[in-house]
């Protein structure tokens, strides 16, 4: 189900699809190669693409009617781009060099083309290059037909007769002065293998499959003006390519009509990216055709149409260096395979589901749901390796613990119309502005405002773990039924965007949109406004309720906010989404760093991961509460985050302060062995952040190792070295005892167990 | 292209011992108690490397086997360890008359040969009529990945991961009934660790090896997901024109 | 893997033997092995160093991921 279903996803990219002059010419000639190269100056490779599409390319380039100008997505930018004109100019600065082919000995099948006119030679030197042995019927004179008409517009004579010339040393046969009429023809259908009838005019209408151009008559194909209702040089041209193509067909035995779908011009359903254009005209040249540097000029106009949109946005797609109609396949590829390559697991674990390649594709392509579903794959195949994702769950569980879960009513109230939902990442940075915006929030609404400590389960969601994430959603949807369902203030924005997906009947506001319409508390502060590049958390991308009214608040404030290029629905993910932060830290600070490198100003965020890490990026950034209800006594916007090991301890702390003065409730609640003193310097501060291990577990791990040995010691530098397993992983703490607590010498872990036999 | 072989190097020895495949005597020991063997039974080792089978069959089971090989350096090195005198030959031209012996073994030798059909005729023609035949070597989980592995220089048995149903469709053409077909992928797991924990990490085994390009190998070998097998087959008891 | 002099400076907490090399199963995700590394010889318990747990354990954690 889930690859049948990626494959049809993967059609919704219309990345591949050719450009709209490729589309709309009869021949599909390859438009965006040629000015690729014609940007380059290289006019002999691109009269190459040119001809491969094209037979008699040095005569029906300067004289075909392009249709393909029509089409050109600069129509309304400048000005279509002068693709004849260039083609022309291909001929005069690109084909300098005739290569001779070389003819396929062996036996040939024999083709008769009545008509050595435009569509009788195309047909005729199409076939000729399949090794048919070829009889051309001309009823006048000389071969060339409409071509002289074009002698006057353009043509040069010189130049049609060597190509005409060319056309008989290429071995094709030519018999003029051979009139056919309707017997003669019925005469070669039984001589010759196949006929192609190309004289423009007959003495009777003829019936004909449109696709296929073949006759009533066995082996007999018509093309050229024939078969158009109006006449067209180019299309006459494309006719007699189609009917070489089921004439080939019929010949070999092979199905005439089999995938012939979009030979005919047609509509791309490519979406061209047209945001690069500037308002540069189409380019007039000075004499009768364009100079080389005329035609560069004008190819350079040329948008090389493609769409690339999420490419461009998003960052994860550029570390990859992948484009999604790729990445889908080797996802299918590997999910079909049932590998569990290591290679593969990383970049399905890099990308932050922030929902930005959805909000900049034309066509809807949700890359970001193809990878959290191939996430889900991999846990119910048992392919994710644990590490990538263990120390956030972890987190997850805690917060759902008794060591930070809390739900009450407001204090002397039995009921609830609100309940404040702040969320743990915000609980952990920033504790104080809770318990502020809490006294706030009991102020200013009536019925009562409980408070719900608790994890959303985000992080369940994006690890692809569809059972936890299942269990935590309905203990969250029980826990409002038991408070009779009241409604939910959210801090954090995706805290919002994962109650509205999953439990869309529960009614929900943003803190923001209840500052932005009761009004800011009085603060006094010494800081004054300045200007603020606003950034929009990830999530928050589709709630114009939230994003407007933080706004609306820092504008009230007096600040003045910037815009970045990406904001709003397009807003960039902080680098923190979809748990990219633990699954693979280089990419996840690679993504930071590109959005701090924006602008040069400060930065205003509104949720406290964002914020965070912008800071330890070394971006000065407010938090929208550091406006509302931040002081001043230190510089808010520099202020580093907490390590992983203080916002455990924060939000055990926030908890027992919380129950303490609203409730009166005295919370004995500790971490095992919450009283051994930790000595840790600046070196193993970073270790702990960089390999994931909390001030919290290395406690446990001295604590337990002491009271019962689990330790090893070194009696000449009085080191001990004690281990405990936690859950799935042993840790393990060098240390030495000092007066003051135990001095932190080392830190490491691993998943594997040991047992001595 | 110098073409390394892994099994004649001190490299492997390293982890594997003189056995120079996963699992040292244990599949060995489980074909001999699949035998039943008794006194004058006669067996063969196709592909018997330093000896080291042969010399553990006697050890342990009392029994004295032959041995082929193709490889003149473990031969001498098994001269002068074991005291054994081995043939050098092929294992698709094997120096016996028809109908010779009453079982033959073929542990992590097979996949390191190039025509593996003639190798079983071979083996085939030499057996008695119901005589027992033991393969044990490595396999393909994904055989839809088993590609060329020209580009790499490297011989080691790895390189001739069988795509199983390939292999029964063999063994059943040669005239062989496979009367078991076991899974011991645990066993390369092992040698894996074993590997890891000798030489810090597969790409520096590989590396000490002398091929040409560890990583590219051992990508290739992933994408084929290797496994271990134990086919016992018996020969039917029509005889040979 | 040889051990150097560093570690055969440790000594077992509970026994106050000094660890030596001996057998022990290494255990990850429904495999078993059998390792050889440093541990007491009276109660068995198993001393990882650092090197190993962030080189050849994390090695083999990550290759039997992928199988």
């Amino acid at each position: 189900m889930f690859l049948e279903n990626l494959l049809k996803k993967r059609e919704i990219c219309i990345n591949d699809n050719p450009p709209a002059c490729e589309a709309s010419c009869p021949l599909h000639l390859d438009v965006k190669g040629i000015m690729k190269e014609v940007q380059k100056g290289n006019f002999e490779e691109a009269f190459l693409i040119m001809e491969k599409k094209m037979p008699l390319a040095r005569l029906v380039a300067r004289v075909c009617d392009h249709p393909c100008e029509a089409s050109c997505v600069r129509k309304n930018l400048g000005g279509s781009l002068s693709i004849s004109e260039i083609e022309r100019a291909l001929v005069d600065y690109g084909s300098k060099d005739r290569k001779k082919g070389l003819r396929i000995p062996g036996a040939r099948k024999k083709v008769a083309v009545v008509g050595g006119g435009i569509s009788g030679l195309s047909c005729a030197i199409l076939l000729n290059k399949k090794a048919y042995d070829i009889t051309i019927y001309e009823k006048s004179d000389r071969l060339g037909g409409g071509f002289w008409d074009y002698l006057d517009k353009g043509l040069s004579q010189t130049v049609l007769e060597e190509e005409l010339e060319e056309v008989k040393k290429s071995g094709i046969n030519v018999r003029l002065n051979s009139l056919i009429d309707r017997t003669g023809l019925e005469e070669l259908s039984t001589i010759y293998e196949a006929v192609y009838l190309g004289t423009g005019n007959w003495e009777e209408e003829l019936d004909f499959d449109e696709k296929t151009l073949a006759t009533k008559m066995n082996g007999v194909f018509l093309g050229g003006n024939l078969s158009l209702k109006e006449d067209s040089l180019i299309m006459a041209v494309a006719r007699a390519r189609s009917a070489s193509i089921s004439m080939d067909r019929y010949m070999q035995g092979a199905s005439l009509s089999a995938q012939r779908d979009n030979e005919e011009p047609y509509e791309t359903k490519l979406i061209a990216d047209t945001s690069a254009a500037g308002e540069e005209e189409t380019v007039k040249p000075a004499g009768f055709a364009y100079t080389k540097e005329e035609a560069i000029q004008e190819a350079s106009r040329c948008l090389l149409c493609e769409c690339g949109l999420c490419y461009k946005a998003c960052s994860h797609l550029r570390y990859e260096d992948k484009m999604p109609r790729d990445y889908i396949r080797s996802i299918h590829h590997n999910e079909r395979v049932i590998l569990g390559d290591r290679y593969a697991n990383k970049p399905i674990n890099s990308c932050m589901a922030c929902g930005l390649c959805l909000a900049v594709c034309p066509t809807g392509l949700d890359m970001g749901e193809i990878i959290l579903d191939t996430r889900k794959s991999m846990i119910k195949r048992e392919k994710m390796p644990p590490s990538a994702h263990d120390f956030a769950l972890k987190d997850m569980e805690f917060n759902q613990s008794e060591y930070f879960g809390l739900l009450k009513h407001q204090p002397g109230m039995e009921e609830s119309a609100y309940l404040f939902f702040p969320g743990c990442q915000l609980s952990s940075s920033y504790p104080q502005y809770v318990d502020k915006s809490y006294d706030y929030l009991k102020e200013k609404l009536e019925g009562g405002v409980g408070l719900y400590l608790n994890c959303c389960g985000a992080p369940a969601e994006w690890a692809g773990r569809e059972e936890l994430f299942k269990a935590s959603i309905e203990k969250l949807k029980s826990d409002l039924d038991s408070l009779g369902n009241p409604k939910l203030i959210l801090a954090c924005s995706t805290c919002y965007y994962i109650f509205k997906k999953y439990l869309p009947d529960v009614e929900l506001i943003s803190l923001w949109e209840i500052f932005d319409e009761k009004g800011l508390p009085e603060v006094e502060t010494r800081r004054k406004p300045s200007s603020l590049v606003i950034h929009d958390s990830c999530t928050a991308r589709d709630f114009a309720g939230i994003y407007d009214s933080v706004r609306r608040i820092a504008e009230n404030l007096g600040y003045e906010l910037t815009e970045p290029r990406y904001s709003k629905k397009e807003t960039k993910c902080c680098g923190y989404g979809g748990l990219s932060y633990f699954a693979n830290r280089d990419y996840s600070q690679f993504a930071t760093e590109e959005r701090i490198a924006e602008h040069e100003e400060d930065y205003l965020a509104y949720c406290a991961m964002c914020r965070d890490l912008f800071v330890s990026g070394g971006k000065r950034t407010y938090h929208i509460l550091d406006l509302i209800f931040g002081k001043d006594e230190e510089d808010l916007a520099s202020k580093k985050g907490p390590s992983l090991s203080e916002r455990r301890d924060n939000r055990l702390r926030f908890k027992i302060f919380m129950l303490d003065k609203h409730w009166g409730e005295d919370l004995k609640l500790s971490e095992e062995y919450g009283d051994i003193e930790l000595i840790v310097d600046d070196r193993i501060k970073e270790l702990m952040e960089d390999r994931l291990i909390l001030a919290a577990d290395i406690k446990k791990v001295i604590g337990q190792g002491q009271a019962q040995k689990d330790y090893f010691y070194n009696p000449d530098s009085q080191q001990y070295l004690a281990f405990r397993r936690i859950v799935n992983v042993t840790y393990w703490v060098e240390y030495v005892k000092e007066d003051a607590g135990y001095r932190i010498i080392n830190i490491y872990s691993h998943r594997m167990d040991v047992k001595g036999d | 292209m110098k073409c390394v072989p892994v099994y004649e190097g001190s490299i492997i020895r390293k982890v594997t011992g003189s056995s120079l495949r996963p699992g040292g005597f244990l599949l060995t020991d489980r074909a001999m108690e699949r035998l039943s063997p008794h006194a004058g039974l006669k067996g063969l080792d196709i592909g018997c490397g330093l000896g080291a089978t042969i010399n553990h069959v006697k050890e342990k089971w009392n029994l004295d086997m032959e041995g082929v090989d193709q490889s003149r350096t473990l031969l001498a090195q098994a001269r002068q360890t074991f005291d054994l005198n081995l043939l050098e030959a092929r294992a698709d031209q094997l120096p016996f008359a028809d109908e010779n012996f009453d079982f033959a073994l073929m542990e992590c030798s097979l996949s390191l040969m190039e025509d593996s059909r003639a190798v079983l005729s071979e083996a085939t023609r030499v057996l008695k009529p119901g005589a027992q035949l033991f393969i044990s070597d490595v396999y393909a989980k994904n055989p839809q990945h088993l590609e060329d592995f020209e580009e790499i220089n490297i011989k080691t048995c790895l390189r001739g991961l069988f795509d199983l149903e390939v292999l029964k469709a063999d063994l059943e053409a040669a005239g062989l009934e496979i009367i078991e077909l076991k899974d011991f992928s645990h066993l390369l797991r092992q040698l894996m660790v074993d590997i890891v924990f000798t030489y810090g990490s597969m790409n520096s085994f590989w590396g000490r090896t002398g091929c040409n390009d560890a990583q590219g190998f051992k990508e290739k070998i992933k994408k084929c997901r290797p496994g271990y097998f134990q086919i016992w087959a018996r020969k039917g008891e029509g005889h040979v024109e | 893997m040889k051990t150097d002099n560093k570690e055969t400076g440790w000594i077992c907490g509970k026994c106050n033997e000094p660890v030596e090399m001996g057998p022990i199963k290494a255990m990850y995700l429904s495999g078993v092995f059998d390792v050889e590394l440093l541990k007491c010889p009276k109660c068995k318990n198993v001393l990882v160093p650092e090197d190993l747990a962030l080189g050849q354990m994390l090695e083999v954690e990550k290759e039997l991921e992928d199988k």
